[in-house]
């Protein structure tokens, strides 16, 4: 058996142990939490923007407009022809052919402009000079927003600025056949 | 508050001669206790130094709503159970000791127990089962109260009296003797 000055350093020695295992218990549960804590804002901050993004690229939407259309109106000048379109996945395609068309063309359809006679007159709701496929193409947004163009043959005039915009052959085909123009 | 109470606070304080104290107060008894339960001199030496180390690492978990030493039997106890079960001995007394260890453990035995009819008893007391060698240990070779014996029991004040009454018919029985423990 040991003595009593044997017994005072062993038990001294052994609650040393003890204080410095703890310690490394608290350290490590310290850094753990902190750990928790940084993958938790981290996951709480980049999940909302992630989910976002995804729903903005799943928005059925044209590349360039962050507007969604609901209902696309295509009506002759002369009353002869009127169509109504609601269905989604119409009302995106033709929303998009005709943005397609003002975005490619937005540069060399104002130079365009400049060198005709349409760019100093807007044009309002009266009837072009020519009526023959004329056509008012009325795109509505879900906010009830409506954009307003006027088909004349292969060109295109958004109603709020008067720009034009040139269609390619392709391009009035395809409008044509989605809209079932005559 | 008790000695060992006042003791342990001026430890609490930062006088670490306090400890000392409180080593040389309780420290031959715990190992007379714990060696109830372990039947080895040596390994109760060492539970012991644990208890006391816990004793010194753990310096909020003592709240002196108990006596410093009823605190120590109770950790005691605990700790000795635990490396019987695990150990799983079952050794009479007689069976284990070598004659070195014998003359420890009557060294020892009659550090703590200075009363001749305690020395008397002792040998009968380890023959009885577990609670009741354990209640006479604490009430008549301790000193403790029957409240502080049932918290480091964990029986109720009823209980140990029901022990008491057992053990001592049971010693009368095995020593012969009448009023043998008062």
């Amino acid at each position: 058996m040991r003595s009593f000055e044997e017994r005072k350093t062993e038990i001294f020695r052994r609650s040393e142990k003890i204080i410095s295992q703890n310690r490394k218990k608290r350290k490590f549960i310290a850094a753990c939490l902190s750990l928790f804590a940084a993958v938790s804002i981290f996951s709480l901050t980049l999940i909302p923007e992630m989910n976002s993004k995804e729903e903005a690229d799943n928005l059925p939407e044209t590349s360039t407009s962050s507007v969604r259309f609901v209902t696309v109106q295509v009506k002759a000048y002369d009353g002869s022809f009127y169509k109504q379109f609601d269905d989604p996945n119409t009302v995106r395609e033709l929303a998009e052919l005709i943005l397609q068309a003002v975005n490619a063309n937005e540069e060399q359809a104002t130079s365009e402009a400049a060198e005709t006679d349409n760019i100093a007159n807007k044009p309002d709701d009266s009837e072009p000079a020519d009526n023959k496929s004329n056509y008012i193409i009325v795109l509505t947004d879900n906010s009830g927003n409506q954009t307003t163009y006027f088909l004349n043959g292969k060109t295109l005039i958004r109603k709020a600025s008067g720009e034009i915009f040139i269609l390619s052959e392709n391009q009035i085909r395809a409008l044509k056949y989605i809209c079932d123009l005559p | 508050m008790d000695n060992g109470a006042l003791s342990y606070r001026r430890f609490l304080d930062g006088d670490e001669s306090a400890f000392d104290f409180i080593i040389k107060e309780y420290f031959d008894n715990l190992i007379f206790f714990i060696n109830r339960y372990v039947h080895d001199l040596h390994i109760s030496e060492d539970i012991a130094i644990d208890v006391f180390a816990d004793l010194a690492a753990h310096k909020s978990r003592y709240n002196f709503r108990v006596t410093l030493k009823t605190y120590l039997f109770v950790l005691a106890k605990s700790r000795a159970i635990n490396y019987a079960k695990r150990q799983n001995k079952r050794r009479a007394v007689e069976q284990y000791y070598t004659e070195n260890e014998n003359s420890e453990y009557e060294s020892l035995e009659s550090l703590v127990l200075r009363d001749e009819l305690k020395l008397t008893v002792n040998k009968a007391v380890d023959n009885l089962p577990e609670d009741m060698k354990v209640a006479i240990h604490l009430i008549y070779f301790e000193d403790l109260t029957y409240e502080e014996a049932a918290a480091v029991m964990g029986k109720n004040k009823k209980q140990i009296d029901n022990l008491l009454y057992r053990a001592k018919n049971t010693l009368r029985t095995m020593l012969g003797k009448e009023d043998l423990l008062k």
